[in-house]
């Protein structure tokens, strides 16, 4: 039997916070990279039954492959074999984390989980898929009270990353016989030193208790959450890094009194508390209920303005390629180059300023886009063994999820007051005269603390239910799983906003629903003691995006039909596991598609110059490939492991486009296609390969990972691939301009990391030390975006209509972290 | 334990003290408006000496029926400063002293109307706008003193070209039947965007006190294109001037008043379909002041 050394857990636990970055890489790609490291525990041994042998299916989580690639494509943006966080999920004893309004699970609970070191798994378990029929990727937590040691550890930490330094307490052991109990408090906070303006500060806490409350019935609680606040960083386009020299640029802070302020801070603080029941009577049956809630409030600021000039950096108008006249290009161009932070940087100055000298109503301000969360769902599952070789089960789940969504003033920024109107509408020649958010309460002056802009519920509720057969004999099993779910949801307005008087922005609106259902089948045969074959299929309907159903989600009740559209899956794969005294390998097949997405973009276009929404209707995606890896101990204590893969993530039709004036709710294009077939999602690296060499000998172990990700390509825009757009391009070069898909350059890291622990009686000091992109590679972009935006360059004869350029953000340089745990 | 006291406790890093506003270093104008105008011949003139002019600002472009300019007054004479920027009047704002450094800058003279921009390319007629926050912060300087700004009462009769960019008055005058159809400043381009916010005012006052004549055409429901227009107005001896409003002034829709009134406004000169005549721009519908007496 294989045995984890530390450092093999620790790269585990950085595994983790590699994937709960992705989650949140619109935010920012190292947000929670070094969450978990702090423990220098030998964690619960990975999972070492038969079962080994089969993980990693059309769950993308967990086996070989994703332990070896989670950790090393950090650099770049990853989703294993091209699923979005949509595809997704994560479950606490059979709770589902992830928001039913908000397909992403929860990265801090996840973390929390994590390192409270809950028995986790890649779902292949009867009683714990989450039955929703869009996840092809799967994580469970649960809490096994045999795997719980007694213990109690403290640590600390500090890296070059924001958040940087930390600490972390954590205890585990079990009372009388009867009582199970795990706890951890973790917490980090510091400045950024690579990226200005970034920062973090946050505490984490997770915790759980389990009781023996008769043979064979158990009853566990789990807690978690994270609390805190985060400076984020800003996707920008490559002039103004050119012109700032800086891949690092962001543009959201500035100086205020002399300090660093940012603009952009998130907030959040959303724990998931479970209760869960578990029986076994009689041997053959296991009964487990478990009910769940998860609420709280999670925010992002930014500024706001209105009959003003806009007040971030980097907005095109300010850049030089936007100059009216040579000698304004070239004297921008200098103040970028010179670093002069009143043209560079946010100017809280002037908006304090400004602010000063109007008496009536503040013009710049700083508000939150809050959402509060309240989510409440029951699970229960059956399972009876009917023989040695044949199990049946059940599941049931009832869900209920509010999302109530407002904006809140955070700071006048000087002002006095400033009136609830809408910023956007206020200068329509037309509606101008309609902007009041709330004719409810009407030319209400709003103060700091106060609700304002827009505010809404979207009220969501889910029934499930799934059965599951499976036989294993022989070295074969056979599995299947079928589900049913009904999913509603509809939009409550609590504001009555003046363009859209009565029900069509206040109160409720109609109601969308979905009936829901999947099928899955599961096939695993073992050649020998080290030779398996394992094939998987699955297909299922499923909701959209609650948000693609409402034109104007933030204001209005209007729908984008009454007749909503599933989204179909297919997932299929086939794998091949090897493993051996010093051998353990996996080839693997796959082949996922997704038909009928939809999407919409609230954004404003250029070509009517009108606040528009676009609904994309009916997106298909195919994402297949292949992936390899192994892992050989070629010598007791040197392993050598590598991994790669090669898939291709592209879209397989052209969809359905419909536009809508978000002043009138009218349709103003209808039908159109935007030519997307044959793109790349850009969602992930087409080529992906890791080698890690690692040593582990007594007290001391290390390891050197090489990295390498190829084939990535910038996420393309709708409204480009759209005959409106091609029809602005009046060159071929135009055309071009329009119809190209940026490739990103290959990313290659090296990351290396030593593990040194020393025993001291019945406790023990371990340190670990790690170095990130050894050879500081600081021109990897993390991820790219295609803006919406298309602009008139030129005039008259001359003038040029051509797509705004792409977003960027890039990835750190050699970056170090340093931990010391003292365990006992 | 010192983890959990810890963790009740924040680092500050978004908490931020009362700000405290740094006063801006004054910039003194050396000479005035008066004197560049009266060595400002035809043509455009590039600055290269160290010249700095300064004056309150008489008109912004709050109402939308000045585009992309302000005006300032120092006593001796008016200077449109073509910024070129949207929504000065935030910073460029109506009553502010304002100090320009006319080094690097181009004047010009226009219809007797002293304007200064960036000097202009090739071909180009007059002087360009200076169209960059970050360019104009080398140029104009925002003081910290403010005054109202007070129009001069004048008669028709007496204008002369010295007077063209400065704020004025005229006493009872009355919209005569002369319509005219006139040229659009703006670009279309550049209206609707983000943070170029256009101010409402009120609606159009009591009908009867009002013609059926609007002071321009806006944009209507059917997304026609704003035009501008000249409404003639004459005194009580009959001297007519031309009142010129942009479709995309706030006020655009708004009726011309039928009773005399007296109006306020940046004084022009130019050819309209009426022949050559002086030309008022008011600054927002507050500057048509109803007279019954």
């Amino acid at each position: 039997m294989r045995h984890p050394t530390l450092l093999t857990y620790t790269v585990f636990v950085v595994l983790l916070s590699a994937r709960s970055f992705t989650a949140f890489a619109q935010h920012d790609p190292y947000e929670v990279l070094f969450n978990g490291i702090t423990q220098g525990e030998p964690g619960p041994e990975m999972p070492q039954t038969s079962e080994e042998l089969f993980l990693g299916p059309l769950g993308v989580e967990g086996g070989l492959f994703g332990e070896l690639t989670g950790y090393g494509v950090a650099s770049v943006r990853y989703y294993r074999r091209g699923l979005s966080t949509g595809y997704r999920s994560v479950s606490l004893m059979g709770a589902d984390l992830s928001g039913n309004l908000n397909s992403s699970p929860d990265y801090g609970v996840w973390s929390a989980l994590g390192r409270l070191r809950l028995e986790e798994s890649a779902e292949r378990d009867a009683f714990w898929f989450t039955g929703s029929s869009a996840a092809a990727a799967r994580r469970s937590y649960r809490l096994n009270p045999d795997a719980v040691p007694d213990r109690r550890s403290v640590g600390a930490f500090a890296t070059s990353r924001k958040g940087r330094a930390g600490v972390r307490g954590s205890v585990s052991g079990t009372a009388a016989g009867k009582l199970t109990y795990m706890a951890d408090l973790y917490r980090r906070w510091g400045r950024d030193a690579t990226v200005k303006g970034a920062f973090t500060d946050k505490t984490a806490y997770a915790a759980a208790l389990s009781y023996a409350v008769a043979e064979g019935h158990r009853l566990t609680m789990v807690s978690a959450g994270e609390r805190g606040e985060d400076g984020l960083r800003s996707y920008v386009t490559r002039e103004v890094l050119e012109l700032k020299g800086d891949n690092y640029y962001n543009p959201s802070w500035g100086r205020q009194d002399g300090k660093v302020r940012n603009s952009r801070v998130a907030r959040d603080f959303v724990p998931v508390t479970a209760l869960f029941y578990e029986a076994e009577p009689g041997g053959r049956a296991t009964f487990t209920v478990t009910v769940a809630y998860r609420g709280g409030t999670e925010s992002v600021s930014g500024l706001s303005w209105l009959d003003a000039a806009t007040p971030y950096p980097d907005y095109y108008r300010y850049l030089p390629s936007y100059a009216s006249s040579l000698m304004a290009y070239d004297l921008i161009s200098e103040k970028w180059r010179a670093g002069d932070e009143s043209v560079t940087q946010v100017d809280w100055g002037n908006f304090h300023s400004v602010n000063s000298m109007n008496t009536s109503t503040a013009v710049y301000t700083l508000s939150d886009r809050v959402e509060k969360v309240r989510d409440m769902q029951a699970f229960a599952a059956f399972g009876y063994r009917i023989d040695k070789a044949t199990e049946v089960g059940f599941t049931l789940r009832a869900r209920s999820d509010r999302v109530r969504r407002f904006r809140r003033m955070k700071d006048l920024l000087g002002g006095l007051a400033v009136d609830d109107i809408d910023q956007y509408l206020y200068e329509d020649e037309i509606y101008g005269g309609q902007t009041l958010n709330n004719v409810r309460e009407p030319y209400r002056k709003v103060s700091e603390g106060d609700v304002f802009g827009y505010n809404y519920d979207m009220n969501a509720v889910r029934y499930e239910g799934s059965f599951r057969a499976a036989y294993d004999a022989d070295g074969l099993t056979v599995s299947g799983t079928a589900g049913f779910g009904y999913t509603a949801f509809r939009r409550r307005g609590r504001y009555e906003k003046e363009l859209y008087p009565g029900s069509l922005s206040y109160g409720p609106s109609g109601t969308l629903a979905y009936e829901t259902y999947f099928g899955e089948v599961d096939v695993r045969y073992a050649l020998s003691s080290g030779h398996a074959l394992s094939a998987h299929i699955h297909g299922g309907r499923s909701p959209q995006e609650w948000a693609t159903h409402f034109i104007s989600p933030m204001y209005s009740n209007r729908t984008t039909g009454d007749d909503p559209r599933s989204v179909t899956t297919l997932s299929a794969e086939g794998v091949y596991n090897f493993r051996s005294r010093i051998v353990r390998a996996t080839v693997s097949v796959y082949y996922n598609a997704a038909k009928g997405r939809d999407e919409l973009y609230n954004y404003w276009d250029d070509i009517s110059s009108a606040y528009s929404a676009m609904h994309v209707r009916g997106t298909g995606e195919m994402m297949r490939g292949a992936e390899v890896a192994a892992d050989v101990d070629f010598h007791p204590r040197w392993n050598l492991a590598g991994a790669a893969a090669l898939g291709s993530y592209k879209f397989t039709n052209d969809p359905e486009v419909d536009i809508y004036s978000e002043n009138t709710l009218q349709k103003y294009v209808d039908g159109a296609r935007s030519y997307l077939k044959g793109y790349h999602t850009g969602r992930s690296p087409g080529s992906l390969f890791v080698a890690r060499l690692s040593y582990n000998g007594s007290g001391l172990s290390g390891g050197l990972t090489f990295n390498y990700a190829g084939m990535r390509y910038v996420a393309p825009s709708p409204l480009r691939r759209m005959q409106r757009a091609y029809n602005l391009a009046l060159t071929d070069e135009a055309t071009a301009d329009f119809v190209a898909q940026e490739k990103l350059g290959d990313a290659f890291t090296v990351d290396l990391s030593i593990m040194k622990s020393f025993r001291v009686r019945a406790s023990h000091l371990t340190l670990f030390l790690s170095a990130s992109n050894l050879l500081n590679n600081r021109g990897i972009v993390y991820g790219a975006y295609e803006q919406m935006r298309i602009t008139r360059r030129g005039s008259g004869v001359n003038a040029v209509w051509v797509p705004m350029g792409n977003k960027y953000l890039y990835s750190y340089g050699r970056t170090w972290y340093l931990s010391a745990t003292w365990s006992f | 334990m010192l983890i959990a006291a810890s963790a009740f406790t924040g680092c500050g890093y978004d908490d931020f003290d009362p700000y405290v506003p740094v006063p801006d270093g004054t910039v003194v104008p050396n000479t005035t408006i008066g004197f560049i105008r009266s060595v400002c011949g035809d043509g455009v003139y590039n600055v290269t000496d160290d010249i700095i002019i300064g004056g309150y600002v008489t008109a912004d472009d709050r109402s939308g029926n000045i585009y992309r300019s302000f005006f300032i007054e120092d006593g001796t004479g008016a200077a449109e400063i073509r910024a070129g920027m949207y929504s000065l009047h935030n910073v460029y704002r109506r009553g502010r002293y304002v100090s320009v450094r006319l080094r690097g800058l181009a004047v010009t003279l226009t219809d007797g109307t002293l304007r200064v921009g960036i000097p202009p390319s090739e071909g180009y007629p007059g002087v360009e706008y200076i169209d960059s926050w970050a360019v104009a912060a080398d140029y104009l300087f925002p003081g910290e003193k403010f005054a109202e700004p007070e129009p001069s009462a004048l008669s028709v009769a007496q204008l002369s070209a010295g007077d063209c960019g400065r704020l004025v008055r005229f006493e009872y005058m009355k919209y005569t039947d002369g319509t005219l159809d006139g040229e659009e400043e703006t670009g279309d381009e550049d209206v609707g965007d983000e943070g170029e916010d256009l101010p409402s005012v009120d609606g159009p006052g009591d009908v009867e006190e009002n013609t059926s004549v609007t002071w321009a055409y806006p944009r209507d429901a059917t997304g026609t294109v704003p035009g501008a227009a000249y409404r003639l107005f004459e005194d009580l001896q009959g001297n007519r001037v031309a009142v010129y409003t942009s479709g995309y002034a706030t006020f655009a829709g708004n009726y011309v008043p039928v009773w005399r009134v007296s109006l306020t406004g940046i004084l022009g000169y130019g050819v309209t379909d009426a022949g050559e005549m002086y030309i008022l721009r008011l600054r927002d519908e507050a500057d048509a002041q109803l007279q019954v007496d």
